[in-house]
């Protein structure tokens, strides 16, 4: 393997790695820190897209505006549900998740009633850059760049501000906290709207590079509950270690067939082969098949197994 | 107790007496209907089975539904020609759907992992399966004469080698020794054998879950629902009860999915979708999912009702000199009935854990028992009335409706 094929594929592996951490990011800060799963997720992020996506066809804003807009206008959303019926369900872990994938279908609905089931595409200016022989997406860089800003951001923002440690005070123990003067109702309502907005950000960030479309969460929201439920407890050490992993494995196997099976189909030319490994999905199968392995030996996941090691 | 017993025969007989009469008193359309919503009810037995008395919530029982359909028709498709019945396919769809359902079960239950991380990585495989399912068009996925066709979903191939001989998966066809020919499971205008079929399994899955749920097995896993640290500490292992219930219910799901290939003769990625695994959950949520019979009352329900809300189609054709608004209006009338089916499940998943924990079944049981004299003596005689007048037009012909 040469010098720029290996440099490619490291590209490729970063790139695998930033998506997962877009997609888990919120996910896992809901689940971490509030102990719910969102199944709305994957519709967050859908609507980020369709905010962009609005924000330019129909309010004729520039792209960096709209994705400016989009973790806002999410976050307003998330905070809209939280309000109205998750905070409803604290303490009822499963009616929560019940609960979320109804708004999920909801939220997919009414997308598709606004929008119509037809994919958009949003068009941007970025070339590509040259990597040896071959020529890489510069966007692809910027996209990583803004997912190491998030995660700094949110480990600034829950570390150093009032907010954070309000927040973390809340999630450690809430009858202490609220005892101490904290309004803890109000600290689950932003730490799910922060979360949501997350999300819509990721949706606006892949937005450019993907096909906007009302049923898009549920293409991603697999991957992303793969990466928190491999990454564990700890929000960002979690997603970041998981995601690292996962990035890595999915991105290999994508990208590499590993062996090939022969088959008596009625194809030209016979025989005809099944490459296993080498396309998108056999980068998904890894993933599901590692997770449930790996979740047999670390039941915690990866940050649990080192909160109990450490 | 006797009271108890009195009011289950009558559930039974108004269950029972419309159920047997429907291949005559209605066009075998009806029958054929309510065929598939039994089906969905077979699998939503199976997901109230381990999520209403162990309380493991599997968001992907639709894995194990599918897996036995795909294995179904694959065998199906190549043994039919050569064999003329399809044990063997009925006997390999439901070998694969339990083994599924196993080895996921082990590495769920025997890693100890949570509740919620179970859901998860149920729902993860079937979409996972999704995806396979979906990018299986090419012409190299094929078992035999059966391909797999990615979105199309699976047809055989004719030997002609040509692909223009397709051919469809195979009804249940039964060919034992004292038979002189095959005898075929259809529902059509000569024979309806297809749907007492699914009915006769449908009612032998309940009254086995049932068994089921009286015998060890059963009685453990609601204390493990109740509190599995007190079961373990009995000195039960909790993960092998789990994993049993687990694996009956995936075996379940895994019959349902094949008599659902063998019903439409046809099986696509849509079993794996995440809007099948929704409607499955919303089956059993509406339905209540401590009762068993709950399933097959949802199902039924929702069936229903998106079938009816699919065929009424508002403002065919907006005359072109509507005021704008209206215009816009009546679009979105249009567009909102469109998307009803998933509007409707969004609605009855957050409605129902909101406001009715239980699902209906529950409550309507409840009524039913109290007013069990009124139910012997008024609305058994009006449902056999009634029935017995559909039955006796129909074969007439003289139906208005």
């Amino acid at each position: 393997m040469s010098l720029d094929t290996l440099a490619i594929v490291a590209l490729e592996i970063l790139n695998s790695i930033t998506i997962l951490v877009l997609l888990a990011l919120g996910l896992a800060l809901i689940f971490g820190m509030m102990r719910i799963v969102n199944l709305a997720q994957g519709e967050f992020f859908t609507a980020g897209a369709f905010t962009v996506l609005s924000a330019v066809h129909y309010a004729a804003l520039p792209l960096w505006a709209g994705m400016l807009l989009a973790p806002i206008v999410v976050g307003a959303i998330g905070i809209g549900i939280e309000r109205l019926i998750i905070r409803r369900l604290y303490g009822r872990p499963l009616d929560v998740m019940l609960a979320t994938w109804g708004v999920s279908l909801l939220l997919i609905g009414l997308i598709t009633v606004i929008f119509g089931a037809v994919t958009q595409g949003i068009p941007f200016a970025l070339g590509n850059f040259e990597v040896g022989r071959y020529s890489y997406p510069e966007y692809r860089i910027v996209m990583t760049t803004v997912a190491a800003l998030l995660m700094l951001g949110v480990y600034l923002l829950f570390r150093y501000t009032g907010f954070g440690r309000r927040a973390r005070a809340t999630i450690a123990n809430p009858e202490m906290a609220a005892a101490a003067g904290i309004n803890t109702e109000r600290m689950f309502m932003l730490t799910f709207g922060l979360g949501a907005a997350l999300a819509g950000a990721a949706g606006a960030i892949m937005a450019p590079i993907v096909g906007v479309v009302p049923t898009m969460g549920a293409l991603y929201i697999a991957r992303a509950f793969i990466t928190v439920v491999v990454g564990g407890p700890i929000v960002l050490l979690g997603t970041l270690s998981s995601a690292s992993i996962l990035g890595f494995i999915e991105a290999l196997i994508s990208r590499f067939s590993l062996f090939k099976i022969g088959t008596a189909g009625h194809c030209a030319p016979p025989p005809c082969e099944i490459s296993i490994g080498g396309s998108a999905f056999f980068g998904q199968i890894a993933l599901l098949i590692f997770a449930i392995v790996l979740l047999r030996l670390l039941p915690q996941g990866l940050s649990g197994f080192w909160r109990e090691r450490g | 107790m006797r009271a108890q017993s009195s009011t289950e025969l009558l559930t039974a007989l108004l269950l029972a007496v419309p159920l047997l009469a429907v291949p005559w008193a209605f066009k075998p359309y009806t029958a054929n209907v309510l065929a598939v919503y039994m089906i969905y009810g077979i699998l939503a037995l199976s997901l109230s089975l381990i999520w209403g008395y162990a309380g493991i919530m599997s968001f992907g029982q639709t894995a194990f539904f599918g897996i036995g359909a795909y294995a179904y028709g694959a065998i199906g498709l190549n043994l039919i020609n050569r064999t003329h019945q399809t044990h063997l396919a009925l006997l390999g769809g439901l070998a694969a759907a339990t083994l599924l359902a196993a080895i996921v079960g082990y590495f769920m239950f025997y890693g100890r992992i949570s509740d919620v991380y179970a859901s998860i990585i149920t729902m993860a495989l079937t979409l996972v399966l999704f995806a396979f399912a979906v990018s299986t068009g090419g012409d190299e996925w094929v078992i035999g004469v059966a391909r797999f066709g990615g979105f199309n979903g699976m047809f055989g191939q004719g030997e002609s080698s040509q692909n223009i001989a397709n051919f469809q998966i195979p009804p249940v066809t039964l060919w034992l020794p004292w038979m002189k020919e095959p005898f075929e499971f259809k529902i059509n205008r000569e024979s309806a054998a297809g749907y007492f079929l699914v009915l006769a399994v449908s009612g032998l899955m309940y009254l086995g879950a049932r068994g089921l749920l009286a015998s060890r097995l059963g009685r453990v896993a609601v204390g493990i629902r109740e509190n599995e640290a007190r079961v373990a500490s009995l000195g039960y292992d909790t993960r092998f009860y789990k994993f049993a219930l687990f694996t009956i219910a995936g075996a379940i799901a895994g019959l349902a999915g094949m008599l659902f290939a063998a019903w439409g003769r046809f099986v696509n990625p849509d079993r794996f979708g995440l809007g099948f695994a929704a409607s499955t959950v919303v089956y059993v949520l509406l339905g209540g999912r401590t009762t068993l019979l709950g399933g097959f009352v949802g199902a039924v329900m929702i069936g229903y009702l998106t079938s009816y809300l699919a065929e009424i189609v508002p403002f065919g054709t907006i005359p072109p000199d509507t005021a704008r608004w209206m215009a816009v209006l009546m679009e979105g009338a249009r567009r909102i009935v469109r998307e009803a089916p998933l509007l409707v499940q969004g609605a009855v998943l957050v409605g129902v854990v909101l406001v009715l924990e239980d699902g209906i079944t529950p409550p309507l049981f409840r009524l039913l028992k109290r007013y069990a004299r009124w139910g012997w003596w008024i609305l058994l005689p009006l449902v056999a009335l009634h029935f017995g007048q559909r039955v006796a037009c129909q074969q007439a012909d003289l139906c208005l409706w």
